[in-house]
């Protein structure tokens, strides 16, 4: 089994607004000081989003490329190594060729198919915000194509099964290689949801194509801490940060990123499993040297 | 275990369009004989899709409202008692809401996630993608008017997430019991779950609570496999050129009844009766043939 692979996600900016301890909005350049946290205390990867402004009901936002470069650099300068990872998966394949180009980022996240997320807001707070999407196959293609031209490794967002039926298809042509990298998002409410529980992960995995390293994301903080150790003793590597659950296992919100880290290293610690240095990520899912400073 | 309610679709015109035995766009009468042969063979639900144009530029559907009313008016009067269910899950509510209204279908089939599929090659290899996505409140609309016009909405169920939204309507109070989804299994395309005895019992027991469920598999090879066992489990099946036109020994069925015979054929092997239309009402908590105000 391959040690295990941490990545950040620090950005609730949607996902948890009442978050009491997030520094202003979505792309806030005091987020660096989260991730440099997270990667000191064994994350290998960071899952940014810049500054991304999106209109009403739609996925793909407006994106302000200086402050994800200045997010980045920051990010990059306080630590040894990262491995960055693009969020903000709907942005169109012209702002995602701009940022390949001037920001260099390891890994960039890709919608998969139709795309329907019902961000609840906590409780009480605000109203639901609806992101609906749809990638066409020629998009896909077109993406695929542009990645692989500058180096960068797509993450295949698996909400279901869906995804990996594009993955077969992108396989095909040859535009999709090995190592594969998916990561099973489960419990993200709205219309691609997938159920948060062990059963639904075994399901999901199962399918997946050969020679494809996968990754979990829950967005249920009751079910997020079981399904992490479940991946963990599978073989799957794991993404933990605000963005997905603020709580700790304790049910108290975690202050900074690097506890919900923290959390991670110990379960492995426990259950035997080593922790991926980013060298060690970077060799297991297949990346090139690390960019220069 | 209720009795089997059989479902007929014999509209393949986008799933196989190669079908050398599918009538042309707009030939009602002959498509009819077809869902009036699977209806004598034991189908009491007829799912069809009138006549629908799929405009090229944006690929979204067009209706022919008179195309819809003659197929129903002559399936209702040659095929006594049977359900209709209309397709074309992702018409806009207005075209939903004219047709519940004026044409009162028992059934009404209703995207409830965000559909993705890519369908059969033409004969000349080409094929199509329908891509669709929606609103909360395009789907809060439709149930409501679903509601207003007595029609059953049949819930299409691609993925889990489809479980999501169910649940959604039922907090709204916009899905009465009993409640009915149809899974898809082996569709290709964005929204795909796989044609196989796992996917079929993940997607059973991760159902929403009350609800009845139904198969559709597009798979010629997987589907004479999962279609005994959603009979063995309790589900009802879907069976026609739609989904599969192929019979087991690999030949295209001539006519949609000789699917449908072979779900019978199975239905009896395994004990499991098969529902009437009457029976079938009973169990899906319609009324009598509905009546079209004047």
């Amino acid at each position: 089994m391959d040690e295990l692979i941490i990545t950040c996600a620090a950005d609730s900016a949607n996902s948890y607004p009442a978050n009491p301890y997030f520094p202003g909005e979505q792309g806030d350049i005091r987020l660096a000081e989260q991730y440099i946290g997270a990667v000191k205390a064994g994350a290998a990867m960071c899952h940014i989003h810049g500054v991304a402004k999106f209109d009403a009901n739609s996925t793909s936002p407006r994106i302000y490329h200086d402050d994800w470069i200045a997010l980045t650099d920051a990010i990059r300068d306080g630590v040894d190594d990262v491995l960055i990872q693009n969020g903000i998966a709907g942005m169109s394949p012209a702002d995602k060729r701009i940022l390949y180009e001037r920001q260099r980022p390891e890994m960039m996240s890709t919608i998969a198919g139709p795309h329907d997320t019902r961000f609840r807001r906590d409780p009480g707070t605000k109203a639901p915000v609806d992101l609906y999407g749809i990638t066409t196959r020629a998009e896909l293609v077109e993406l695929c194509r542009d990645a692989n031209e500058a180096g960068v490794k797509l993450e295949v967002e698996c909400f279901t099964t869906g995804p990996i039926w594009l993955m077969n298809y992108l396989m095909e042509k040859d535009l999709l290689p090995g190592p594969r990298w998916a990561t099973m998002f489960l419990g993200w409410e709205g219309a691609c949801w997938s159920p948060p529980t062990v059963d639904a992960l075994s399901f999901m995995v199962s399918h997946l194509p050969p020679d494809t390293n996968w990754n979990l994301s829950v967005m249920d903080p009751a079910t997020s801490w079981t399904l992490v150790t479940a991946t963990i003793a599978m073989g799957g590597h794991v993404r933990v940060g605000w963005e997905d659950n603020p709580y700790l296992p304790n049910g108290e919100i975690a202050r900074e990123n690097a506890q919900l880290v923290e959390v991670v290293v110990d379960i492995a610690a426990k259950l035997g499993r080593e922790v991926a240095t980013p060298a060690r990520a970077r060799e297991i899912i297949g990346l090139r040297a690390p960019v220069a400073a | 275990m209720d009795e089997l309610i059989i479902t007929a679709v014999c509209d393949c015109l986008t799933t196989w369009p190669a079908n050398p035995y599918m009538p042309a766009r707009g030939d009602t009468d002959p498509l009819a004989d077809q869902f009036v042969g699977a209806f004598d063979a034991g189908a009491s639900i007829l799912h069809h899709h009138g006549v629908v144009h799929h405009d090229s530029d944006t690929g979204r559907p067009r209706i022919d409202l008179g195309g819809w009313e003659r197929m129903t008016e002559t399936l209702r009067s040659r095929a006594k008692g049977s359900i209709m269910q209309y397709g074309i899950a992702g018409l806009t509510p207005e075209d939903k809401r004219t047709l519940m209204r004026d044409q009162r279908p028992e059934m009404m089939s209703t995207h409830t996630e965000p559909h993705d599929t890519h369908f059969a090659p033409d004969a000349d290899g080409h094929r199509i993608d329908i891509y669709t996505t929606y609103s909360r409140e395009w789907l809060l609309e439709v149930a409501r008017d679903s509601i207003e016009c007595g029609t059953k909405i049949e819930a299409e169920c691609f993925t889990t997430g489809a479980y999501w939204t169910i649940d959604f309507l039922v907090e709204e109070k916009l899905l009465p019991e009993p409640r009915y989804g149809t899974i898809f299994l082996g569709w290709p395309g964005g929204t795909w779950t796989p044609p196989t005895q796992d996917s079929l019992h993940y997607m059973v027991h991760n159902l929403p609570k009350g609800m009845i469920w139904n198969l559709s598999v597009m798979d010629p090879e997987a589907q004479w496999q999962l279609i005994p066992l959603a009979i063995e489990m309790g589900g009802h099946v879907r069976v026609g050129w739609e989904d599969n036109p192929y019979l087991p020994n690999g030949e295209i069925a001539r006519e949609n009844a000789q699917l449908v015979e072979v779900v019978v054929e199975i239905a009896e092997r395994l004990g499991r009766p098969i529902a009437s239309p009457e029976r079938a009402r009973e169990i899906l908590g319609l009324s009598t043939p509905a009546a079209v105000p004047a």
